[in-house]
């Protein structure tokens, strides 16, 4: 088997992605409030709930504006803040002071931001929790949306500034949710063709969760030590005769399998420990190709968080495109959900 | 010579006849559409606000699918071949939409409707094509084919010859919202949001107005328990008119008329006007500020602190060289002041929820393009925007792009060519791209499957 990228490797790339850094042109702007990356939105039932946000490092006493956007990174091809944002999620500007400082104050009536769960009040995209069920409204699904700050909701600026948001799910709060990053191989790769001589093909997967994936973890239940990163090793193996039109599906002999050992910081001693060990057995998984591919997992869970339900949201660093080179050529064999395009997820409720 | 289809009457087929150039054999127009298989010209004109975004709007339309063409030089050159007679919901004769040089919301409507305002003859400069005869103008020059407005119809002394109700020859499509905002300069903008402030109400924007001699009225007048007399901020109250012929003049005094109970209100009775005796046109702030040298004293009528002004809220945010600008070092910026405590924002304005929230229209006359009760031609298991009115030439391509603009959803659109998107979130993506939103549902029009415009006919 191919052998994977290094864990370090994986935490460079992740911190490259393009939460909470500011757009072109090497701005100093940053959201400096909320922290979390991506960022758990609180919710009532499901509801989101508004919450104060504080940008720094814009020129003093100018307009600046928030809004919500979707999944796509700002860096990728064709991205525009009027076709990958919803204006009409935008409050009111706010001036910045005169150190630069803008704030928009949770539920201020013309300066507050609610974020949206569900459809956007400007039909462009849908933005959803990790188990929310898509849509199918005519319109994009993503499960992690961002917000942009920026001095203007009409155009790309030099100053816009990211937060991703990881909105809340319906019902019970989600107990662990981690930003994810890693890589999946199979041992043989796919193509347009089916194999002379069938085989299984064993498929392996490593990534990193929170703080090791350059983002972090949103916790509600009381853990050995509080989680902050972690490890995570997928297993599967593809069925004989596979070819490359099954990477969507991913049909397999037998489970598809991930255990995460998570870690956090021991008051006692300041150092890295683990906390426990959760194993997901795979009940049902999915694909959407536009505008990237993104994996969809479920499963039950035990171990830490048993009980509860696991939702993988793994967003591909490779596009629908890439991946037909592949199959086309020498094979669809590798994977990765780095952040590069939008950050993954994992989430247990 | 290949005989050739007739459609949509004689003179094409004579003209083409007249050549001995072999060409193609004509297609078949789409049934239940305004389109004649050949291109034409039509040139939208009036609003300064709705400019940029109809702009956009024509190029979307100009290159989206339409027919294939004949590309063999001669008479045939452009026009649909046999058999490309499917409507792929696009441009599909591969007309030209093009728009003239804004003059203000009024001047595009009389353009449109052959309006003489007292003149024996009118054109607009930048069109293409003549009023038709039915409307009983002596214009002779050419004017508009569809108008631009930010204001909605009048339904008497209107742009119209009679001046009677623009709605007797115009349907007003509204495409996109926006919100006329009232702005005040530097750091007034701060200081009318902080706390305490809730920015002006409609009976102090007539007082702002009806000053007999500008600077009569000073903030501290406005504010007593939060500028005092004298103090650093205080200063005569400076209010600037407006260019009359803009939409974003009649929407903001039509507002203030009914809001603060002052019949008959009129921004340019007391408003400043420009050194050179004219009130400045609207949505950029540099006229005023290189009107005269500016000062900071504070009791300075050329001191922009003072100045209060009105404006697109959305051309305002979305290109910032109109509402911000250096002069002689120091940047000086228009700022939104509350209405009534309410600030403009697109969510607001989205809502319909912002005081002075208006709708940017499309405006065709009637006989282009009007809607009509019942379903449009079926695309598959849906139908189209029933838009009726012209089946050929210009006022057929009226038709059609008035239609493409104000489709309902996705069904009824087909993929830029270029970017893979539907065309429907383009268009939002557009109207998005000149600082607007889109018209909040509860004003579009929801008969019939619905449509993303709100109608007025």
């Amino acid at each position: 088997m191919r052998k994977l990228f290094s864990v370090l490797t994986l935490i460079s790339v992740g911190l490259a992605g393009f939460a909470l850094v500011a757009g072109p042109a090497g701005a100093a702007t940053s959201i400096t409030s909320p922290t979390g990356n991506p960022y758990a939105v609180a919710g009532i039932s499901g509801t989101p709930q508004s919450f104060t946000i504080t940008a720094s490092g814009f020129p003093p006493s100018t307009s600046v504006f928030v809004e919500q956007c979707d999944g796509v990174s700002p860096s990728a091809q064709g991205w525009s803040p009027t076709a990958d944002c919803d204006n009409l999620t935008s409050p009111a500007p706010v001036i910045t002071t005169a150190g630069g400082v803008a704030t928009f104050t949770k539920d201020d009536p013309n300066h507050g931001f609610t974020p949206f769960k569900g459809a956007g009040p400007g039909g462009l995209f849908n933005c959803l929790a990790q188990n929310d069920a898509a849509t199918n409204n005519g319109v994009p699904d993503y499960k992690n949306c961002s917000l942009r700050v920026s001095t203007n909701n009409a155009t790309i600026t030099g100053d816009q500034v990211f937060l991703n948001l990881l909105l809340p799910a319906s019902g019970a709060a989600p107990v662990e949710t981690c930003r994810l990053s890693g890589t999946w191989s199979a041992k043989t790769g796919l193509t347009n063709t089916a194999p002379a001589k069938p085989k299984g093909n064993p498929a392996k997967g490593d990534g990193t969760v929170g703080a090791g994936a350059g983002g972090s973890c949103a916790q509600t239940v009381t853990t050995k030590f509080p989680i902050t990163t972690g490890t995570v090793k997928i297993k599967a193996k593809i069925v004989k005769g596979a070819v490359c039109t099954s990477a969507l599906t991913m049909p397999t002999d037998g489970p598809m399998t991930f255990t995460v050992k998570w870690q956090g910081i021991n008051p006692k001693n300041g150092k890295l420990s683990t906390v426990g060990k959760s194993a997901v057995t795979v009940a049902s998984f999915s694909s959407t190709t536009l505008p990237n591919v993104t994996y969809t997992a479920t499963g039950p869970t035990t171990g830490i968080f048993q009980g509860k339900t696991a939702h993988l949201n793994l967003v591909l660093d490779q596009s629908q495109l890439t991946l037909n080179s592949q199959c086309n050529g020498s094979g669809f064999k590798t994977v990765s959900f780095t952040g590069a395009v939008s950050p993954s997820t994992i989430q247990f409720s | 010579m290949k005989k050739l289809w007739k459609w949509g009457g004689v003179i094409g087929v004579a003209a083409v006849a007249a050549t001995t150039i072999a060409a193609p054999l004509a297609s078949a127009a789409p049934a239940g559409y305004g389109f004649d298989n050949s291109p034409h010209i039509i040139v939208g004109a009036g609003s300064d606000t709705t400019y940029r975004a109809q702009l956009s709007l024509s190029d979307l339309y100009d290159y989206s699918v339409g027919c294939t063409t004949t590309t063999a030089v001669g008479p045939s050159l452009g026009q649909c071949i046999a058999g490309s007679d499917t409507n792929a919901l696009g441009n599909h004769e591969h007309d030209t939409v093009a728009q003239a040089n804004p003059n203000g919301s009024g001047a595009g409507i009389a353009s449109l409707n052959g309006f003489l305002n007292g003149q024996s003859n009118v054109t607009y400069p930048g069109t293409a094509n003549p009023v038709p005869g039915y409307l009983g103008s002596t214009a002779t020059g050419p004017n508009a084919d569809f108008a631009r407005s930010s204001r909605g119809p009048k339904t008497s002394g209107g742009s119209v010859i009679g001046g009677g109700s623009e709605l007797a020859v115009d349907t007003f499509w509204g495409f996109a919202q926006d919100g006329v905002e009232v702005s005040v300069f530097d750091a007034r903008g701060a200081q009318l949001q902080s706390a305490g402030f809730n920015g002006f109400t409609p009976a102090q924007i007539v007082q702002i107005y009806s000053q007999a001699a500008i600077g009569n009225l000073t903030w501290h007048d406005l504010y007593p328990s939060l500028i005092a007399a004298g103090s650093a901020t205080d200063g005569p109250v400076v209010p600037w008119g407006m260019n009359s012929s803009s939409g974003t003049y009649a929407t903001f005094n039509s507002y203030v008329a009914s809001a603060g109970s002052a019949p008959g209100f009129d921004v340019d009775v007391h408003g400043r006007k420009l050194a050179n005796n004219t009130f400045p046109f609207e949505n950029d702030i540099k006229p005023l500020l290189n009107n005269a040298p500016l000062s900071t004293s504070r009791t300075s009528v050329d001191n922009p602190a003072n100045w209060v002004w009105f404006g697109s809220f959305g051309v305002f945010s979305a290109f910032p060289f109109t509402s911000s600008a250096a002069i002689s070092g120091t940047q000086h910026t228009a700022f939104a002041a509350a209405i009534n405590g309410v600030l403009p924002s697109t969510s607001k304005i989205g809502l319909n929820t912002y005081p002075i929230g208006r709708t940017l229209y499309h405006v065709t006359r009637k006989q282009d393009a009007d809607i009509s009760a019942g379903n449009g031609p079926t695309i598959g298991a849906t139908h189209d925007l029933n838009v009726t009115g012209a089946a050929s030439g210009v006022g057929g391509a009226v038709r059609e792009f008035t239609r493409w603009l104000c489709r309902p959803g996705t069904a009824q659109h087909s993929v830029d060519t270029f970017t893979g998107a539907n065309l429907f979130s383009e268009i939002t993506s557009a109207i998005n791209s000149a600082g607007f939103t889109t018209v909040p549902a509860a004003l579009r029009y929801t008969s019939d499957g619905g449509s993303r415009c709100q109608i007025i006919s």
